[in-house]
Parts: structure tokens; C-alpha cells; sequence
């Protein structure tokens, strides 16, 4: 579905964000993609939506290249993305005006925008806030807001840029628990963040560290691997204690509990 | 938050009287018809004309007349200024003193003419945004000016449409800004009174930072849902009903009277 070939970007001259990357990401799976700041995970996926053009090598999305300037309104329409901060999102002066915005740029006709407004808004269970004014909604409804504007466009990937960091646990929760859902009905998932325990679901766990890619691999496997640490990223506490727990052979180092219920029942097999 | 807000001047109050109901093009048409109309003023009879015409729109539209008020109140100084000097400055064949001031009849009658144009002109503009919704306003804007050829000019309808959309949206966002950023700078101890020129630069530095970042992260989510400019459809439909024909109508034949009077 999409592939990137030895793609790099820069920012400032000679300080790459992205080097040489090469990456394939396959039609329905969800890719998680951590890292610590500035190592190059929020350049990566504005480089699938064409937002940034590469320097070197190439971006294809579904066959469209992204320096081709006509089949960019086309890549955007099949990758949506949303943004970290939800507030910087908004267009419309309504929740409903917002969500509308997209299927507008897309030429749609009057029935069909209000069909995919109402639908997304429902997807997201905002509808009743349809009228309201995207600044009164708390930060989780705002980010539900703004992936419905995304569902709207009905894109076969979705780009996350740290959509949950504003959040608090509980709204960050409610807004993975929709992804979760959009990944089950088929939709392409690229999910940046730096909590590792987001992730845990993926298909596939990217690390990336100074624009580089140093892991890429099933999120069980990579979390049991004893370098995983230098890349400088931070393990969750559950991680933390199931890694301690298998490293002293407490449990079974064959499967590594990733979430609290599988750590829960590994220590409830001990018992 | 909101409530604050609305009580902001030019602020969308939702109703559904005769003028909430009406096309946004028609309104925008009155508006431009009565600002030719009030930019003509000349005597103390059309002041009152207005004067009525007014309050009867306003009573119509069941606003209080409060929230009028307070979009005329920030140019209250201006208001006064100009009134004053017009008092002052006219020459004229009757004169009165007040104290040790020598006035004219003319001037008077010349500094009430000039501030009623404004006060004119901001509440019947008042009276457009009170009862149509910012996004209205735009979309009929953008319907207004669609058979214009402004592709010579290099833009197109939609983007004089979103520019003003975007001139509404970021005056509330711009608000909260200002807020936030007075309590940070209150909390790490700035005295606003003390030093009031480092106040304003306290203020207008980050807060022209924060809005440049904001149009920033704006036009990138836009980019991201496809905005071009061009080929866009809306969400709102525009259709003039039996009260719109009737508005124009009026307003076309008092134009023809005005015009050839």
C-alpha cells in the first residue's frame, strides 16, 4: 500500500530528520511507530501524506507518488491524518462545519457531505455535538472531533501524530479503543507515540532513532530483545516488571506479557 | 467560555426570527445598500428614519438591544473625538458659547450627521452578524462574489471566503490566547501597571508568535483535507424563499427612487 524508498529529509542543511529510510507498510495493518523527540517519527508519516516532499528517494502511496503534484489530493484522500494538538485542527466554526470541511474540498454533493458528517460524528459518538463549537469540548471530544473530520474524507489509512499526548488516560483510552475499532473494519493504521504501552496491539513496532529506522518488528518479539533500551526509548512499567520477571525466570520467557491482563494471568498461573 | 464569547461585539446570536431566516445573500445585499443609504445621511429626518428602522429590525429579531449596545461601545472615544472636532473646527453664521467655547450651529449638525454614520453603520452590521451564523456569512459572501472573474486576480471565491472565515475564527482563539498567556506572565510576576510599556511587549510578542504558529498548524490540517481553493461545494444550501424576492424587491425600487431623486 505504501513504500518508501531511501527517503531522506532535512530541516536545516545537513541535519537530517529522515535518512535513508526505506519502509513498506501492507494494506490493513497497524504499524506503531515510537521513538525518542527528533528522532524523525513525525517527518516519516507527513511524508506519507505528502505534506513534506522527500529530498532524496521516494514516497508511493497505492501507486501515486507524492512529488506528483496532480495525484496529491488523491493520496491525501486515501491517508488522513491527525494531528497531535486538536485545537490546531479545527476549521469550521461548528463541530458539524468542521467535519464537514473535507468532504467540501472533495467536491462532494449537499446529501452526501451531511450523510458523512452525521455517520462520522456517530462513528465517534459526537453526534449530539454537532451544533456545538469545537473550543467548548474537552480535550478527549476534541481529538473525537477531529478523527471524525478525518473518517469524513473515509480514507483507507490513517496517520496518528501523537493524538492521545494531550489527552488525559482516561480520554486517551476512549480515542485508542476507536482506532482499535477502525483497525478492526479494515483500515490502515500508522500510529506515532512515545507511550510504548499504545502500541502493544500493532503489527508491527517501528523504533526510530537520529531519522533512522534501528527496529522493526512484532511488538512482543521487540520488547523482549535485550538492546531494545539503547535506542532511548522508555518501557513501561508493566514491560519493565514482565522483562524483570522473565530475566530472573520467574515466568515462562517464551511469551513476554506485554499488558497488564497477560501479566496478570502469567502470575496467576505461578499461583 | 462560551458565554463570554458571545457576549463579544459582532457575535452570532441564534434565534429564528424573519431576519435569521433569511438568505445570507439577501442580508448582505441589504447591508451594502444601507451602508450607501447611511454614508448619505443628511438630515436629522433620515436619522430618524434610521433611527426607527433600526429598533423596528431589532424588536424583530428579539435581540436585546444590550447586545447592540455593545457593538458600538469600543468605538465610543473614536465617536466622541470625532464629534468634538467637528464642534469645534466648523465654521458657521450661528454661533452660542458654552463657557468660554465659542460653537456653531453647523458644526453640531455636521459632528451629529458624522457620528450617526458610524453608529448607523456598526449597528446595522451588528444586526447582519447577530442574526446570521459566521459560516453563513461566508458561503453567501463566497455565492456573492462567484461569478466575479477574480481568477485574473490569481485568487478565487472560496479563498476570500475562507480568508474571512478565518478573520472570524481567529478572534476568539486569538482571545483565549491573550488569557492564557496574562496568566502566565501575571504568575511569574509581571506588573501590569508598573510598566505598562513592557506589558505590551509581554504580551504582543508571544501572542503574535503563538498566532503565527497557529495559522502554521491551521493551513497544514487544511493541506492535509485536501483545501485547494477551487472545486470546494458546502455543506449549507443557499435558497432564496418568497421573503428574500420580497426584501430585494423593496430594496431595488427604493434604490430606483433614490437614484433618480
Amino acid at each position: 500500500m505504501i513504500q518508501l524508498n531511501n527517503v531522506s529529509y532535512c530541516y536545516n542543511e545537513n541535519d537530517y530528520a529522515l535518512d535513508s529510510v526505506s519502509l513498506e507498510i501492507k494494506k490493513g495493518e497497524f504499524i506503531g511507530i515510537a521513538g525518542r523527540n527528533g528522532s524523525g517519527k513525525s517527518t516519516l508519516i507527513r511524508l506519507i501524506n505528502g505534506l513534506l516532499l522527500p529530498l532524496q528517494g521516494n514516497v508511493n502511496v497505492m501507486g501515486m507518488d507524492t512529488m506528483d503534484n496532480d495525484s496529491i489530493i488523491g493520496i491525501r484522500k486515501i491517508a488522513g491524518m491527525v494531528f497531535q494538538d486538536p485545537q490546531s485542527q479545527f476549521i469550521g466554526m461548528t463541530v458539524g462545519e468542521d467535519v464537514a470541511f473535507g468532504p467540501e474540498n472533495l467536491g462532494l454533493s449537499h446529501e452526501d457531505i451531511c450523510g458523512r458528517v452525521d455517520t462520522s460524528l456517530k462513528a465517534v459518538g459526537m453526534y449530539i455535538y454537532k451544533d456545538h463549537t469545537p473550543r467548548a469540548l474537552s480535550g478527549g471530544q476534541k481529538q473525537k472531533v477531529a478523527l471524525a473530520s478525518i473518517l469524513a474524507m473515509e480514507p483507507e489509512l490513517i496517520l496518528f501524530d501523537e493524538a492521545t499526548s494531550m489527552l488525559d488516560p482516561v480520554a486517551s483510552e476512549e480515542v485508542l479503543k476507536l482506532i482499535k475499532q477502525l483497525h478492526n473494519k479494515g483500515v490502515t493504521i500508522v500510529y506515532v507515540t512515545h507511550r510504548l504501552e499504545e502500541l502493544i496491539f500493532a503489527d508491527r513496532l517501528i523504533i526510530m532513532d537520529k531519522g533512522r529506522i534501528i527496529h522493526d518488528d512484532n511488538p512482543r518479539k521487540l520488547l523482549n530483545e535485550e538492546n531494545i533500551l539503547d535506542s532511548g526509548i522508555y518501557l513501561p512499567p508493566i514491560i519493565e516488571l514482565s522483562r524483570r520477571l522473565c530475566s530472573e525466570q520467574v515466568i515462562e520467557p517464551i511469551r513476554l506479557p506485554i499488558s497488564r491482563e497477560e501479566l496478570m494471568e502469567a502470575l496467576c498461573q505461578l499461583m | 467560555m462560551v458565554k463570554e464569547m458571545n457576549s463579544l461585539f459582532l457575535s452570532f446570536v441564534p434565534g429564528d426570527s424573519l431576519l435569521h431566516r433569511l438568505d445570507p445573500r439577501t442580508k448582505l445585499v441589504a447591508l451594502m445598500v444601507a451602508s450607501i443609504y447611511i454614508l448619505n445621511l443628511s438630515s436629522l429626518a433620515h436619522i430618524l428614519f434610521f433611527t426607527f428602522l433600526f429598533m423596528f429590525l431589532a424588536t424583530m429579531c428579539k435581540i436585546p438591544f444590550m447586545h447592540f449596545i455593545r457593538s458600538v461601545r469600543p468605538m465610543l472615544l473614536f465617536f466622541v473625538l470625532i464629534f468634538l472636532l467637528q464642534l469645534l473646527f466648523t465654521d458657521g453664521t450661528h454661533t452660542f458659547r458654552i463657557k468660554w467655547l465659542t460653537v456653531s450651529y453647523e458644526g453640531l449638525i455636521l459632528g451629529t450627521l458624522l457620528v450617526s454614520r458610524f453608529v448607523f453603520l456598526l449597528l446595522f452590521a451588528a444586526l447582519l452578524t447577530a442574526t446570521t451564523s459566521p459560516s453563513m456569512i461566508t458561503t453567501g459572501l463566497e455565492r456573492l462574489l462567484r461569478p466575479l472573474p477574480l481568477r485574473y486576480l490569481g485568487v478565487s471565491s472560496h479563498d476570500i471566503a475562507m480568508m474571512m472565515s478565518f478573520s472570524i475564527y481567529f478572534v476568539p482563539l486569538m482571545y483565549d490566547n491573550f488569557k492564557d498567556l496574562k496568566d502566565a506572565q501575571l504568575s511569574r510576576g509581571l506588573n501590569v501597571k508598573k510598566n505598562p510599556f513592557k506589558t505590551i511587549l509581554a504580551f504582543s510578542v508571544p501572542l503574535i508568535n503563538n498566532s503565527i504558529r497557529s495559522v502554521e498548524d491551521v493551513s497544514l490540517a487544511m493541506e492535509s483535507r485536501c483545501y485547494r481553493g477551487t472545486g470546494r461545494t458546502s455543506v449549507h444550501i443557499m435558497a432564496f424563499k418568497g421573503m428574500d424576492l420580497i426584501v430585494l424587491s423593496s430594496l431595488a425600487i427604493s434604490s430606483f427612487f433614490y437614484l433618480i431623486k
